[in-house]
């Protein structure tokens, strides 16, 4: 075997490896975000059930969230931090009153619909947008009109 | 021989790189197919909650529309209910369509079909969604709240249409069934509000929400399985308290509770195992019982806090059904023929109230042993003293209907007041004594032809009342040995007096309501059964008494069913004693709205949805609530 051929070899077997390397780290870092997404989506549905059975069973609760709307994500209205294993997730609730095609609440004053919005978020940087985000959103609409966890 | 063993170690090294080569490929695309795998799952994972997020996000509108209108069933007049960037609804031919927009830009789609698809009329009673509405799913919902009685669902076909000739199964009455579809995925996310139920083009994951919804009340002070103007006493073994709702359960007084064992061995244990609230005047000072404070909450009752207000006008009456006069029904049983064989038992029927028979007839003559001259009017098969035309049952579906022992009732019923009275009495000759200390007849009764009566033997007078509203103008009074009840009210002007050793309650479902009572007087029951032979022969006994829905009284609420040793109570639902009418301001100095329970355990369960059993849902105003008492997400 020459020297060129052995030096070749060495060289095809470092870019092999460094590729795999690559791969595998990329790999590790896509299926530990797909695991902490989903670790989101179900912290977010523990949250928001929290929060919605806490409004159901309150009164004062309950006028809180049906008389104002909190739609912007710097004034929320519930915010806090929600651990799952190691991971520290932090969630922003924001809400918004349905309108009908009027501009008027839809249905009245006791029968609305309400637009609720939960952010969570992990690591440091949720400015990213895209695949490298680093927030989990789910969007769902209440009824003032339900008395159950659906 | 040295290039050839060169040659030879020159191919094994290529053999061995090229092994390493390809295992470090393979491993590259077995760690590629591995994630792409993990990524497709939790990308699948995302679609099926957002599927199921609108699905249940549909279900919550359809909560709110049936808030608005009991009567809804996807035909919104307004056709584009929402429509504002986020979220766009439309509704039309018993069709609702909702499309709602995430914030990366990715859709998900909700369809309610109320539509059979069956063609103009149908099960339905609309005709086919026009163009862009058709729905291509087997999810039928149902609004049978304008019911008592249960619906059966048309199953649907695969082309999509409902073929009510067979049953998917029962909606049951005073309940809609919601069944929404969820969808999401590439073949949502193409989907425009101008058209959001357009066919998709591209993969889509499906999701569905089914719901039975019930309307209730929405508590406004405590969410109380009974509510008093007066005392609330128990005696006898234990008294439970829970709730089917939830919430926490409690019992409201505006005056005392106490539960004491009635062999005078001091307070009775109240418990209230998920954690209550018990309010009465003076708070803890008011309430005589064993408790567990970390169970059992007592707080103060406050004047200004009112109990369930339902009032006479909002009381669904009993419909134009069947009618038949006022008075009482006595079942005598069969008396001896020439050839001293028993005869069949009679109805026998007397134009007076209830206490006058007992008066006028039971004290003075069975009571004594003789069998009145005066023995009404006998009425066997269809109580046809009403007689006149109307009043008459058809031939193929009597309302009411005696054989021998038996009274049979379906169907709404309604007491036609006479000028002598309004009640209406179902009563054995020996007429029952609701208490043990009440005397009763001897064995038997002779006539003047000296034939003798058993009067208290032959067979017991069983009542049965199937789906039915039983409405009288003055008392009711029900005493038979045997009651079988199903889905039935028995709503009265005066008092209310039950008695039976034996009752049996049926609904729709377990959890079903099946006997609601609404009276202006006072509720007394008792299931008492009396040993055969003079007053003291050891031998009375009492039966279980458990039924669920809503018992309103403006007076009070008296249940014996016997104490310690006695019989089991347990009720389910709510149940009021106001202490007057409810439309009139509250005398705090009336004596009325007491309740009074003997029963060797009772348990009360609270569950704010029997109240449509009694006040039909779009008479509970705008303020009403819709709970799942069954719910399925998948």
């Amino acid at each position: 075997m020459s020297l060129p051929e052995v030096l070749l070899a060495i060289a095809l077997l470092a870019i092999t490896f460094l590729s795999l390397m690559s791969v595998l780290a990329s790999g590790l870092r896509a299926d530990k975000k797909d695991y902490v997404k989903d670790s989101a989506s179900a912290a977010a549905e523990l949250i928001l059930n929290r929060e919605l059975r806490q409004i159901r069973t309150s009164p004062a609760a309950k006028q809180a969230f049906w008389n104002s709307d909190y739609p912007d994500r710097n004034s929320p209205y519930s915010s806090g931090l929600e651990v799952a294993g190691s991971t520290e997730f932090h969630y922003d609730i924001c809400t918004r009153t349905v309108d009908d095609t009027s501009g008027s609440p839809f249905n009245g004053t006791e029968q609305r619909l309400k637009q609720v919005e939960i952010f969570v978020r992990w690591g440091g940087d949720d400015t990213r947008v895209g695949f490298g985000s680093t927030v989990y959103h789910e969007l769902r609409y209440v009824s003032e009109a339900s008395d159950d966890d659906t | 021989m040295l290039p050839h063993l060169f040659n030879q170690s020159r191919r094994r090294g290529i053999a061995l790189l090229t092994a390493v080569m390809i295992a470090l490929v393979m491993s590259v695309v077995a760690r590629g197919i591995l994630h792409l795998q993990i990524g497709l799952t939790s990308q699948q994972n995302q679609l099926e909650k957002r599927a199921r997020l609108a699905a249940t996000s549909g279900l919550e509108y359809a909560k709110s529309q049936l808030a608005k209108d009991t009567k809804w069933k996807g035909s919104d007049t307004r056709g584009t209910t929402v429509d504002n960037g986020r979220l766009t609804i439309k509704e039309q031919d018993g069709v609702v369509i909702g499309l709602m927009r995430f914030e990366d830009g990715g859709q998900a789609q909700f369809r309610i079909r109320f539509n059979a698809q069956d063609g103009s009329g149908g099960v339905d009673d609309l005709g086919d969604p026009s163009d862009g509405y058709f729905v291509d799913n087997l999810y039928l919902s149902m609004n049978n709240l304008g019911r008592s009685s249960e619906a059966d669902l048309p199953r649907v076909r695969s082309n999509f249409k409902a073929d009510p000739s067979e049953s998917d199964g029962k909606v049951p009455g005073r309940s809609v069934l919601i069944q929404v579809e969820g969808r999401a995925g590439q073949g949502i996310d193409g989907l425009s509000p101008a058209q959001p139920n357009a066919t998709p083009s591209g993969h889509v994951t499906q999701a569905s929400a089914q719901a039975v919804l019930k309307a209730k009340l929405p508590e406004t002070t405590e969410n109380a399985v009974l509510q008093t103007a007066g005392n609330i006493d128990f005696s006898g073994g234990q008294l439970e308290v829970s709730s089917a709702d939830t919430a926490s359960p409690a019992i409201r007084s505006k005056k005392k509770i106490t539960a004491q064992h009635s062999d005078s061995t001091g307070d009775a244990p109240l418990s209230m195992p998920g954690g209550g609230n018990v309010y009465c005047q003076d708070g803890a000072l008011g309430l005589t019982a064993l408790y567990d404070s970390n169970q059992v909450t007592v707080r103060e009752e406050l004047p200004n806090n009112d109990l369930l207000q339902i009032s006479w006008d909002q009381v669904e009456k009993a419909g134009p059904g069947y009618q038949i006069n006022a008075g009482v029904y006595v079942l005598w049983p069969g008396i001896p023929s020439a050839s001293m064989t028993d005869g069949a038992p009679e109805l026998h029927y007397y134009d007076m109230s209830y206490q006058e028979y007992r008066s006028n007839i039971y004290e003075p003559y069975i009571l004594q042993g003789t069998l009145p001259p005066d023995q009404g009017v006998v009425v066997n098969t269809y109580f046809t003293n009403t007689g006149g035309e109307g009043h008459g049952p058809t031939s193929d579906a009597p309302k009411v209907r005696v054989t021998n022992n038996q009274i049979f009732i379906s169907g709404d019923l309604t007491i036609a007041k006479t000028s002598n009275t309004g009640d209406f009495a179902l009563i054995p000759l020996c007429d029952a004594p609701l208490s043990s200390s009440e005397p009763r007849p001897p064995l038997s009764a002779a006539a003047a032809d000296g034939k003798t009566v058993d009067i208290q033997g032959g067979d017991p007078l069983t009542i049965n009342i199937m789906n039915s509203k039983v409405q009288a103008q003055g008392d009711l009074v029900l005493k038979g040995a045997v009651l079988n009840v199903n889905d039935t009210t028995l709503i009265g002007e005066q008092n209310l007096i039950l008695n039976t050793k034996s009752l049996s309650v049926t609904g729709s479902g377990s959890d079903e309501t099946n006997l609601s009572l609404y009276f202006k007087g006072d509720v007394t029951v008792s299931t008492l059964s009396t040993a055969s032979g003079p007053l003291g022969t050891a031998g009375d006994t009492y039966g279980d008494f458990s039924i669920a829905g809503t018992v309103y009284s403006w007076g009070d609420i008296l249940a014996d069913v016997g104490s310690q040793g006695g019989g089991k109570f347990e009720f389910r639902g709510t149940m009021v004693a106001y202490g007057g009418n409810p439309d009139d301001p509250r005398d705090p100095n009336s004596n009325k709205g007491g309740f009074r329970l003997l029963a060797d355990s009772a348990k009360l369960i609270y569950d704010p949805t029997t109240v449509t059993q009694v006040v039909s849902p779009e008479d509970l105003g705008n303020s009403i609530v819709f709970t799942a008492a069954s719910l399925w997400v998948k």
